[in-house]
């Protein structure tokens, strides 16, 4: 998390001894839940909060077997695109590349039905839709490739980021030349002026 | 090369209407300029125009869930102000582009979030990349504050304030009074007949400036003034860079200046 700007210090368990569940939910076995395969506890080194722990996003929304929660589902999508996108990376040749970034825009469809969680969340899922619709189809470069890996990573730890964060994640996507807008925006205001003109 | 005094337009063009043609003409004017200036002025009239225009919309969206009700909404709105013309018709296309090449979503209510978010997105961007898009901003403003939209809870968003505080002189007002022989040269400049509304109230605000130099200047009288600010303001080696030629050329030729467009 240490690109997140967040100042934490991990301690990694390798074969961790039962962390005592401050969340309550049931343990359930790892190959149900969405965790990572690494378990840490991070804690807040700076800040109000410093040596509080940091609770791991899939500790905090562990995935009960047969339970539907919307965030849940949410984060399990997030982890495959994260996933593909990881494939995507470290891919030889562009057009393998460019077949797990296909299944990401796929799946952006599926994760805007989950902007319940936040506005900040649908805004990003938004704009990377409007960004893949403005390329049109032209392969993601390495960089534009990366940020958007590295702001899916960071939506997934924090599903419920505030529109401000969001913003400034867009504001990333732009930086690497992604067109974040809809197409046609500006002709909605060009309608709106030439009536005013009329 | 003369510097670029940047109008209102040019600044819409360039945050509110990305991927058009209007922005990269927009673009590659300024980069034409060694010195691009955008008055404060400049700013507070996009907010209160423009950008207030995209936060109806969001908002509309906010209140209907439904695309279509909201650019319906609009067309009812405009019909009541203006004649059915084909404005209206441009208006009604837009709805049918953004609903062909819409956001994400398959239903109605769909497609409006995702445009609410887009929206909600765009305003917000484009008012903190306001000052970054010149080489100087100038002409601060003291009387009026500069604040980032906002979105309540309630969803709205809140683009307060849009005029100057109202229990203060308009900062503009000594310096435009310092000079009532360029304040008659603009009145002239607007024809006396005109039926436009705006060129009725810009006559009127520069006539009081010009009778009653004691009187203190307000905002409403600052807000009419509107386009005779850009030629007052707009320093001799700059030019009034605008797509509003028809309003601009006129006052800034009457006090030989000059104004261009992108």
């Amino acid at each position: 998390m240490s690109d997140t700007g967040i100042n934490v210090l991990r301690i990694r368990l390798n074969d961790p001894p039962q962390l005592r569940d401050e969340t309550t939910t049931p343990t359930v076995s790892r190959g149900e839940s969405t965790q990572s395969p690494v378990r840490e506890i991070a804690l807040d080194t700076r800040g109000p909060h410093a040596f509080a722990r940091v609770i791991d996003i899939d500790r905090l929304y562990e995935a009960v077997p047969g339970t539907s929660s919307q965030i849940v589902r949410a984060l399990e999508l997030l982890k495959q695109v994260s996933d593909f996108l990881v494939e995507a990376q470290k891919s030889d040749n562009a057009m393998d590349a460019d077949r797990f970034v296909q299944r990401v825009q796929l799946a952006l469809p599926r994760l805007f039905a989950y902007r319940s969680t936040g506005d900040g969340f649908g805004v990003i899922i938004n704009s990377l839709h409007f960004a893949f619709s403005n390329l049109h189809g032209t392969p993601l470069t390495p960089d534009q490739l990366n940020v958007i890996w590295r702001v899916l990573r960071e939506l997934r730890a924090r599903p419920a980021m505030s529109l401000e964060q969001a913003i400034q994640r867009v504001e990333e996507l732009e930086e690497c030349g992604l067109e974040v807008d809809p197409p046609n925006i500006g002709d909605v205001l060009e309608g709106a002026e030439s009536a005013q003109d009329e | 090369m003369s510097d670029a005094y940047v109008e209102t337009t040019v600044l819409t063009d360039i945050l509110l209407k990305p991927k058009t043609p209007k922005h990269d003409r927009a673009k590659a004017a300024l980069a034409r300029y060694e010195n691009t200036l955008l008055p404060v002025y400049s700013i507070k009239e996009w907010k209160a125009g423009p950008l207030d225009y995209f936060a109806y919309l969001h908002d509309k969206l906010v209140v209907t869930h439904s695309l279509r009700d909201t650019f319906q909404a609009l067309s009812a709105l405009r019909r009541g102000s203006y004649r059915q013309s084909t404005a209206i018709e441009g208006l009604t296309a837009a709805a049918t582009v953004s609903m062909r090449y819409g956001g994400l979503g398959e239903t109605d209510a769909e497609q409006a979030d995702s445009y609410r978010l887009a929206l909600e997105s765009l305003i917000i961007r484009s008012w903190r990349k306001r000052r970054k898009i010149t080489t100087q901003v100038v002409d601060d403003l003291p009387c009026y504050s500069e604040v980032e939209p906002r979105v309540g809870k309630d969803g709205l968003l809140d683009l307060k304030p849009q005029l100057c505080e109202r229990d203060q002189e308009c900062c503009l007002g000594p310096r435009l009074k310092l000079e009532p022989r360029v304040l008659e040269a603009l009145r002239n400049a607007i024809p006396e007949n005109s039926s436009r509304k705006e060129d009725q109230k810009r006559r009127k605000a520069l006539k009081r400036l010009i009778k009653h130099p004691k009187e203190i200047v307000n905002r409403d009288t600052c807000r009419d003034l509107g386009d005779a600010i850009f030629a007052f303001f707009c320093p001799r080696t700059a030019v009034v860079l605008t797509t509003n030629l028809r309003d601009h050329q006129p006052l800034a030729n009457s006090i030989g200046k000059r104004a261009e467009s992108p």
